[in-house]
């Protein structure tokens, strides 16, 4: 948390020193609000995930479209599990099954100098910061025998049907480019603030792009791929606006 | 990398004890104008579960709630009054862990009563925990304090040793009615006096035993009543008390305690038996 809350300080400071002077001239570099690369990319650990975890099903997908140093950053991912109680554990008998997709977006700004280009602009790898807002959609049911000493034995089953979670996140990571427009990259994650839009009767085991749902607040973490699609010169040239010395 | 891959592709697992409960915690208050006094453990409280049974015979300290409906019912008996409460929850299912299974969770608590001798009922936690205090804090107006039951001790001659065991063939009052038939007592017995008059004869027909014919032994006892109210909102009570024994067929007797109370332990102890 601490953490994140200092890169977010560098941000502020970053941003505030937008201008460099030399000798006598005044160097202004133009903001363009045309996008210069998309990014897209896919979270690796999660395709691990499922190769070794038959009861588990994870994908998710992120772009973040480059717009100077910021970059405007969507994610969309699906989570599916199916659970059953294991004859070696003490467990009751039962079955959980639950399907879910979930969408993140939010803005990022890289705070990594490129200084070849000497900008912060966010074609090349970059160290980010970032904000997100989280919305999750889940389908999930429960359903287990119960032995009750003085009510009897019975079968409880209880459903979730399109429950809508939400977060909110602040991320920080790295992109590096390790081959030309190929990326690989990890971002470590604060998710907080987590609520349903109803209550719910079965609580949800995961939620898709949050975690867990047993406690409101949760650390993250993924690593990714990603292919830069450029979609203008990478080194946008300065307009050079001079001023005349006084005569 | 590889370190990192088989890190972030892991997740702590939860342990497999949580804090839900399915027992409402119960504590009891005796109240007056002035003061509610804890009581939990001077009292007596049957509960009964509706819907429910405890085949265990074992007494039950809480409510435990239903786990398959939203809705529970009690009878809460003191003193032979019985009171009814009616609790509605919400339940919460969750799955634990993969390997420890589900739980459930009770919450949002709501107490419906039909209060007989309870003078109210106070929610204190609406959420069920194994942790913290009571859920419901229970007033009474003391109707447990006063009883109509005179408790009495048979003893040995001589050795004043409690008599092991009585053998009864009936023990009647004055009116007919029968208050113990064909049973065995272990040398305590409490026999309901008559509330309408202010004495009560009792026979006792005793069956052979030993060295002890078969006989049969009378006791009167006198007694005073006065109507108490404990508090503005409590209902007006009988008291029992200037205990005394107007004649007896028995050895002899000694009055312990002139009061007809529930914490009184013993009223009368009567000498009588052959070892």
């Amino acid at each position: 948390m601490f953490i994140l809350l200092g890169l977010a300080g560098l941000v502020l400071g970053s941003t505030s020193s937008y201008a460099q002077t030399e000798a006598d001239t005044t160097v202004r570099r133009a903001f363009s609000f045309r996008p210069s690369g998309l990014r897209v990319g896919m979270a690796l650990n999660d395709l691990i995930r499922t190769a070794t975890n038959a009861a588990d099903t994870r994908y998710s997908f992120q772009g973040d479209l480059a717009f100077g140093r910021f970059m405007l950053v969507g994610e969309y991912g699906v989570a599916n599990t199916k659970q059953q109680d294991n004859p070696d554990r003490s467990a009751p008998p039962y079955t959980y099954d639950s399907q879910g997709s979930f969408l993140r977006i939010g803005v990022d700004v890289n705070l990594l100098k490129d200084r070849e280009a000497n900008d912060y602009d966010a074609a090349g790898s970059i160290l980010l910061f970032g904000l997100r807002f989280g919305r999750a959609q889940i389908n999930d049911q429960l359903s287990y025998e119960l032995v009750d000493s003085l009510w009897g034995t019975t079968v409880l089953t209880q459903q979730n049907d399109e429950l809508v979670a939400t977060w909110a996140e602040m991320t920080a990571g790295v992109k590096v480019e390790v081959f030309k427009n190929l990326f690989l990259g990890y971002n470590l994650r604060f998710k907080f603030a987590q609520g349903f839009s109803d209550e719910p009767l079965l609580l949800p085991y995961y939620i898709p792009g949050f975690g867990r749902s047993d406690r409101p607040e949760r650390f993250g973490f993924d690593y990714s791929i990603f292919y830069r699609i450029p979609l203008k010169r990478r080194k946008a040239r300065p307009i050079l606006i001079r001023d005349m010395p006084d005569q | 990398m590889l370190v990192f891959l088989g890190l972030a592709a892991c997740e702590d697992e939860p342990g497999c004890v949580t804090n839900n409960f399915e027992v409402v915690k119960l504590a009891f208050y005796q109240i007056d104008d002035t003061t509610a006094r804890s009581v939990d453990k001077d009292i007596e409280v049957g509960i009964t579960l509706v819907g429910g049974s405890n085949p265990s015979g074992e007494p039950l300290s809480g409510l435990p709630l239903n786990p398959t409906q939203d809705v529970s019912t009690f009878y809460i008996s003191r003193n032979g009054v019985t009171d009814t409460i009616v609790l509605r929850y919400q339940r919460e299912q969750q799955l634990i862990s993969p390997d420890c299974g589900p739980t459930q969770r009770f919450f949002n608590l709501v107490v419906d009563t039909a209060l007989t001798t309870i003078d109210s009922v106070r929610l204190i936690e609406p959420e069920l925990s194994k942790i913290g205090g009571a859920n419901l804090e229970i007033f009474t107006c003391q109707d447990e304090f006063y009883t109509q039951e005179v408790k009495l001790n048979f003893q040995e001659k001589d050795t004043l040793v409690r008599t092991d065991s009585l053998f009864i063939q009936r023990i009647s009052d004055g009116t007919g009615r029968v208050l113990v038939e064909n049973d065995t007592v272990f040398g305590r017995l409490n026999l309901s006096i008559n509330p309408l008059a202010d004495r009560t004869e009792f026979t006792f027909e005793l069956l052979a035993h030993g060295d002890q014919p078969a006989r049969t032994e009378t006791l009167t006892i006198t007694y005073e009543q006065e109507a108490v109210r404990f508090a503005k909102s409590c209902r007006l009570q009988t008291r029992y008390f200037n205990l005394d024994t107007l004649s007896t067929t028995f050895d002899s007797l000694r009055i312990e305690n002139r009061e007809l109370a529930q914490d009184v332990s013993l009223n009368l102890r009567i000498v009588d038996f052959i070892p």
